[in-house]
């Protein structure tokens, strides 16, 4: 078992510069929200030993570091940030319930370039918001306030309708013009919700539901696995080994 | 006013002689895909060989994708009007499907953000894409 972590062991704008413009600093706005959550470092997931990618990755198109976390109710915390091509900067956090409880998924993308920002954040149900009604108001209900300061953000849709199926009534995608700040801004917002929500949650009782939130939280996550064209996009630049341990660590 | 080959064929030239770039494709190697322009003749195909980008004309029966789409579509995300991940929303695809498509079109990354950086800095470069544009009457 390893210590709680206090840092994140990595300072974003030493560890890659890209061409032509300077990154917000994603990964030390957003860690210290986690840290609260006195995560451990998780080293292997499925039997696949995650530690590879937990230094330092250097290939031709892509440079960068994953972390991966877990405590008592979460099962898997993903870092991701990643310099592609020298012209995108990559980061994520993706984090997900034990089989114990039934919080939303956290999915948080930044994906930034001299020219654009691509932004997703989303508290992801795992459970269905209209057939459980009390899950939205339990879970979810509690970012309309940030929802409304900040959906001027939301510009165009996803273009895949499977993960549009899947997205939480909070989703904002796209659409931050040069608005780069209110985007971390609105990402931080839905992190600290999210931590919130993690704080509070207590064990499903109901093994009948319980069963039922472990199924499709683990139908998301093999679509988020076999679909997401990150997962392309990190075979591709890390190839086969390396691709296939940054997708488990978030997926 | 060149065509849409000869305008590939240039950022090839660009691209594979700027040390970056050809850092990059180092270990790319036969990621071959067709360009047919619904606005534009000839056919273009882009190889990628032992790291280096080789635009020829017409469609190689070799490709692994093929793709159909207007020439504005490839000269938008040059001039990074429009987001180059967003090319498939304007493409349709003659031969592979989605998966093939985002692992071999990924290959060509370097080679469009290397024409991205030329467009910006290239004069030469900047004017055949922007004649083309204007030719197509955008």
């Amino acid at each position: 078992m390893s210590e709680f972590v206090t840092d994140i062991g990595f300072d974003s704008k030493s560890l890659w510069q890209p061409k032509g413009f300077e990154p917000h600093t994603f990964p030390e706005s957003t860690w210290p929200l986690l840290k609260e959550l006195n995560l451990k470092t998780l080293t292997e997931i499925e039997g696949e030993d995650l530690t590879p990618v937990q230094g330092m990755v250097k290939q031709p198109m892509a440079v960068g570091t994953f972390r991966h976390f877990y405590n008592d109710k979460i099962e898997k915390l993903a870092l991701m940030w990643l310099l592609i091509s020298r012209s995108i900067a990559g980061g994520s956090w993706v984090g997900w319930p034990t089989d114990d409880y039934d919080f939303p998924a956290l999915i948080i993308a930044w994906e930034e370039s001299k020219k654009r920002l691509h932004i997703i954040i989303d508290l992801l149900p795992i459970a269905d918001c209209v057939e459980y009604e009390w899950y939205r108001e339990k879970y979810l209900d509690g970012l309309e306030p940030v929802y409304n300061e900040y959906k001027d953000l939301i510009g165009p849709n996803s273009t895949y309708r499977w993960f549009r199926a899947m997205q939480g009534p909070y989703h904002i995608f796209d659409g931050p013009g040069e608005q780069r700040g209110r985007a971390l801004a609105c990402e931080i917002e839905y992190i600290k919700e999210w931590v919130k929500v993690v704080k509070n949650a207590e064990p499903v009782k109901d093994e009948q539901y319980k069963q039922y939130a472990i199924r499709r939280k683990k139908i998301l996550q093999t679509q988020l696995r076999q679909r997401d064209p990150l997962g392309s996009v990190l075979m591709r630049t890390l190839g086969d080994e390396l691709g296939k341990k940054s997708i488990l660590g978030y997926t | 006013m060149a065509s849409m080959l000869e305008i590939m064929v240039r950022g090839a030239e660009l691209v594979n002689a700027d040390e970056e770039f050809i850092a990059q494709m180092v270990e790319l190697d036969n990621d071959i895909i067709f360009w047919r322009f619904e606005d534009d003749q000839p056919a273009v195909t882009t190889r990628l060989d032992k790291g280096v980008i080789v635009v020829e004309e017409g469609e190689n029966p070799d490709s692994q994708i093929g793709m159909k789409l207007k020439a504005k579509v490839l000269l938008d995300v040059v001039d990074n009007s429009l987001e180059a991940k967003m090319m498939y929303t304007y493409t349709e695809l003659v031969k592979g499907d989605m998966e093939l498509a985002r692992h071999h079109v990924f290959a060509l990354v370097p080679y469009i953000y290397g024409m991205q950086d030329y467009y910006d800095e290239n004069e030469e470069f900047n004017k055949m894409v922007v004649d083309k544009k204007t030719a197509l009457g955008e």
